[in-house]
């Protein structure tokens, strides 16, 4: 299987491909929000206009939203990553009992039907009295997200060698003093990867955070279907792109850091 | 490992456990017992009132076996597809890890980011008959008019919904599956390669039991995603036959509470769906779990 | 519960004007048209600040029956301070928070505009068959009309019925669709009962429910529509969800009609850039249906005065007049009754309006002619299961 001549042309083919999966979309939806009445069947808009892109952004309703969205997402991926990381390094441990009921537990959601799941949680929430509010979204979010910080954290735990603690104990280091000094750093990495995942998995919620904010907790990916239902190519692009720029933080914190961590 | 292993579970740990177990677990859980309970016709949880009513009238309504096998076509179909896609991907990937492998992984983790609705959105924008790739045709002079340009997206065979859950998910699983284990995955390759084990005997025998316990689990999410999700059937299905997990959330949200009752039903369907699959899934696969290379299989973490 | 006084008397407008200064209003209403979102908040909002010290909070809402979800499940709750204060509604969806008794009574004819309004028009002082009563006060009007391109298709060749439209259809195979009845599909709702209308004879006897003649006259449309299946858009095989997807559908030629119910025809449509600007509206010679929409206020709004306050700015004169030029991008009709402004300078407001409709616009007297009421509300429910039944045969 080896042809180290063909494969020298190629060297560039699988990641130029999966860019132009990826990318032409995005892509699209990014020359829908700058231009206006561009029909079938010009391949590209005959002008380009920031006036969508400014109104929409400008808007009041999508600054609210926007940060709504950053409300739940920052408290999510704060709750999550403080309760996964105490578990996590319990869960790391290299002779653990009763791991794989835990592990159970926390894929449950992932296996349950989404809309089932959205709206039971509904219905959970209704009974708490919480449905319709930023803790009812909040506690919905976790759901999905606190697998993931978990899943990452662990397996930064695995990684991460327990004797630099141990030494740093005998050399007297508390417990606080352990954790900022040794853990926190060896693991910068591995917690960023987390927050930035936790992060995006909430933001992305549109079932879930329509059923649990009953309407009334407004986000983007929100807003975007409501406009699906307008059907404004320049305000739909707009929003979408909104929708995805968190997408980015993944993107840029990609490498092999980023790749090794993410592993159920 | 030099240090002393605790074996036993503290009290302390209990409790650090239980800070993620009870949001999750006991959540999905209760929603699960109240979603059963509505589905039954209980308001609150007393079994002693079951009612199957919801069921039978859900089963029974004309359609309803033509969007359950519509829903099930598609799970099935995005699944296998993105399975295949995913463990070639990944054993191209990992008999030659290297830069390039590691630039199209990032590229493709920028897409896991992508929110489901924004996706959905984006692929009705380049593949509907007067999208994006349709104008590319007709600038091409290859068409005329929307209507003589294949139906990809909208269709009745779902293909858009399966081609959304592909190209979603085959990240999710390479993702899940490969990185934890890939150097070591490596380095078995290559000593089944030295001793002239054919590529295909490699992926069979070494590199799918090697990622299965992390695969297989990611692929029953999968599944379970792509016979349950509501955003990609929502933007990208038809009218008829739309998916059971699209009648049930509009049923869901209907002022009608019976139908609220049997949009439970709905999804309990689903559930019992996932499960059968999920189950069968692991019987298929239980080969790679007992054979091939043992001593590359553990996913769990291993110790440094 | 706040403050301001506990009984708020709708009658005592100085009093009404009092309470409402500080409050928010929470107004849920369909969200999907950017354009008359932005409609809403620049227009009402800045005067609703200025004027009246009153926050405008728009809630934009995937479809209305979200806002009537949030209330009954606020009701199931015994929720008394609710997070509705307005809803933009009409039809099923008013029917349904009445006849649950969710609807604060007493306000809307007493409403210092309301006497711009002939509550004695049958299509204002009910809604799909339902009593009005003073639970809500209109805010515009709309009328089902089609959209074609001036490009693409001359005048003269236009259907003008829905037997001429089946001609139409059949000798333009594939270049016509409707969007299918049901949520979201508000619209093909209409079209279909506007079929029943001209196959019964006439909308006058649909305007109280009566099964039997839903059961008489249901098989003969289940039938036309079945004619027309084959000649439509991908054979009738599937429709558009919403109009959105028929705008795009028609802006990008794949169909040659679409559909809008906007005074100004295809004007918003043109200025919200969804179609060519070469989009003209027009009608059938009769049975156009026609409607008014209205606000209401839930019986556990918080914010009660304040609403009213908004309710009462829709129909100021000065605010209909704006409602209905091209550019500013609402486009629905008046729901008032220019005759009964007085002011002149209001009067010469609504004119002058009235004059900017554009060449977009259906001829004013086309759509005089062809204007009937819609049927009973009961019939809204039996159309969409019936077609979701008889032409898709699924859920």
């Amino acid at each position: 299987m080896s042809v180290p001549q063909s494969a020298r042309h190629g060297r560039l083919v699988t990641p130029l491909a999966a860019v132009l999966v990826v990318a032409t979309p995005i892509a699209i939806l990014a020359l829908a929000a700058l231009s206006t009445r561009w029909f079938f069947p010009d391949p590209f808009p005959d002008s380009l206009t920031t006036e969508h892109l400014s109104k929409i952004l400008g808007s009041s309703t999508t600054r609210a939203s926007i940060a709504t969205g950053l409300l739940v997402s920052a408290t999510v991926t704060a709750i999550a990553l403080l309760v996964s990381w105490p578990a996590s390094r319990v869960l790391a441990r290299p002779h653990m009992p009763g791991r794989a009921v835990i592990i159970v537990l926390l894929f449950l959601p992932s296996v349950l039907p989404a809309v089932g799941l959205a709206m039971g949680i509904d219905i959970v929430l209704l009974r708490l009295d919480l449905a319709g509010t930023y803790i009812g979204v909040v506690i919905a979010h976790l759901v999905p997200t606190i697998p993931y910080a978990v899943a990452v954290l662990t397996a930064g735990f695995v990684r991460h060698d327990r004797r630099l603690e141990a030494q740093a104990a005998v050399l007297g280091a508390n417990d606080w003093q352990r954790l900022r000094l040794v853990t926190l750093p060896a693991l910068r990495g591995t917690l960023l990867v987390a927050a930035a995942l936790t992060f995006v998995v909430s933001w992305s919620q549109y079932l879930l955070t329509v059923l649990s904010g009953s309407g009334r907790v407004v986000t983007i990916t929100m807003l975007l279907f409501s406009a699906l239902s307008g059907g404004n190519p320049s305000t739909i692009g707009v929003l979408a792109l909104v929708a995805a720029s968190p997408a980015t933080i993944l993107l840029a914190l990609a490498g092999r850091q980023t790749t090794e961590s993410i592993a159920p | 490992m030099k240090l002393a292993a605790p074996t036993r579970l503290s009290r302390a740990d209990l409790l650090r456990l239980s800070l993620v177990v009870v949001p999750v677990g006991g959540l999905s859980l209760a929603a699960l017992v109240d979603a059963l309970a509505t589905s039954l016709g209980a308001d609150e949880v007393r079994w002693s009132t079951i009612d199957l009513s919801a069921y039978s009238d859900v089963v029974t309504r004309s359609g309803f076996w033509e969007s359950y096998w519509f829903s099930l076509w598609i799970a099935i179909a995005g699944t296998t597809i993105a399975a295949i896609g995913a463990a070639l991907l990944g054993f191209a990937w990992t008999r030659r890890a290297d830069r390039r492998g590691r630039l199209t992984l990032s590229i493709l983790q920028f897409n896991l980011g992508v929110p489901h609705l924004v996706w959905a959105v984006a692929l009705v924008a380049v593949l509907s008959p007067s999208g994006w790739i349709a104008r590319l045709t007709a600038w091409a002079g290859l068409i005329d008019r929307p209507n003589q340009f294949p139906l990809l997206v909208n269709d009745r065979l779902g293909l858009g919904v399966i081609l959304h859950l592909v190209t979603k998910e085959v990240p999710f699983l390479l993702l899940a599956s490969l990185p934890l284990n890939g150097p070591r995955l490596r380095t078995s390759l290559g000593q089944a390669a030295t001793l002239g084990a054919s590529p295909r005997s490699q992926l069979r025998h070494v590199y799918l039991p090697g990622v299965a316990p992390a695969f297989v689990p990611a692929l029953i999410a999968v599944f379970a995603y792509a016979l349950g999700a509501y955003e990609p059937a929502a933007v990208l299905g038809v009218q008829q036959p739309r998916t059971l997990a699209v009648v049930a959330v509009e049923w869901f949200r209907d002022p009608d509470l019976r139908l609220r009752d049997q949009a439970f039903a709905l999804a309990t369907i689903l559930l019992a769906t996932i499960a059968v699959a999920g189950a069968a899934l692991l019987l298929v696969t239980r080969h790679w779990w007992t054979h091939g290379s043992q001593r590359h299989v553990r996913v769990a973490p291993v110790g440094a | 519960m706040g403050v301001g006084p506990s009984v708020l008397d709708p009658k005592d407008w100085e009093g009404v004007l009092v309470a409402a200064r500080g409050q928010s209003v929470n107004w849920y209403l369909w969200g999907g048209s950017e354009s008359i979102n932005r409609f809403v908040d620049d227009t009402y909002g800045p005067a609703l600040k200025d004027r009246y010290g009153v926050t405008l909070r728009r809630v934009p809402i995937a479809d209305t029956v979200d806002a009537v979800n949030q209330l009954l499940a606020e009701d199931r709750a015994g929720t008394a301070d609710g997070a509705v204060d307005m809803i933009w509604i009409n039809g099923e969806n008013f029917s349904t928070l009445r006849t649950a008794g969710l609807l604060y009574d007493g306000w809307a004819r007493t409403l210092p505009n309301a006497s711009l309004v002939n509550w004695d028009n049958p299509a204002v002082a009910s809604d799909f068959g339902t009593d009005v009563g003073s639970m809500e006060s209109p805010w515009s009007s709309a009328q089902f009309q089609l959209v074609y391109d001036t490009e693409r298709t001359a005048e003269t060749d236009l259907p003008r019925s829905y037997a001429a439209l089946l001609d139409w259809a059949c000798a333009n195979t594939g270049r016509f669709t409707y969007i299918a009845p049901g949520p979201g599909g508000f619209q093909g709702t209409r079209f279909v009962k506007g079929a029943l209308f001209e196959l019964s004879g006439g909308a006058e006897q649909w305007q109280t429910f009566d099964q039997t003649l839903w059961d008489k006259w249901a098989p003969r449309l289940w039938d036309y529509l079945e004619q027309l299946r084959p000649c439509l858009w991908r054979s009738g095989k599937t429709y558009p969800k919403d109009e959105s997807e028929l705008h795009r559908l028609f802006a990008n030629d794949e169909v040659d009609f679409t559909i809008t119910q906007a005074a100004v025809g295809a004007g918003a449509l043109i200025a919200d850039g969804l179609v060519p600007d070469t989009a003209k509206a027009f009608v059938f010679d009769t049975n156009s249906i026609g409607d008014f929409n209205y606000v209401a206020i839930p019986a556990n709004a918080t914010n009660k005065a304040a609403a009213m306050v908004v309710a009462n700015l829709l129909l100021a004169p000065e605010m209909q007049a704006r409602q209905i030029v091209p550019a500013n991008g609402f486009g629905l009709g008046y729901a008032i009754d220019p005759n009964r402004v007085t002011d002149p300078t209001a009067r010469q407001l609504l004119t002058d309006a009235a004059a900017q409709l554009g060449p977009a616009a259906t001829d004013p007297t086309d759509l005089a002619a062809s204007l009937v009421g819609d049927a009973a509300a009961a019939y809204q429910d039996l159309v969409e299961t019936g077609w979701r039944q008889a032409l898709l045969g699924g859920l």
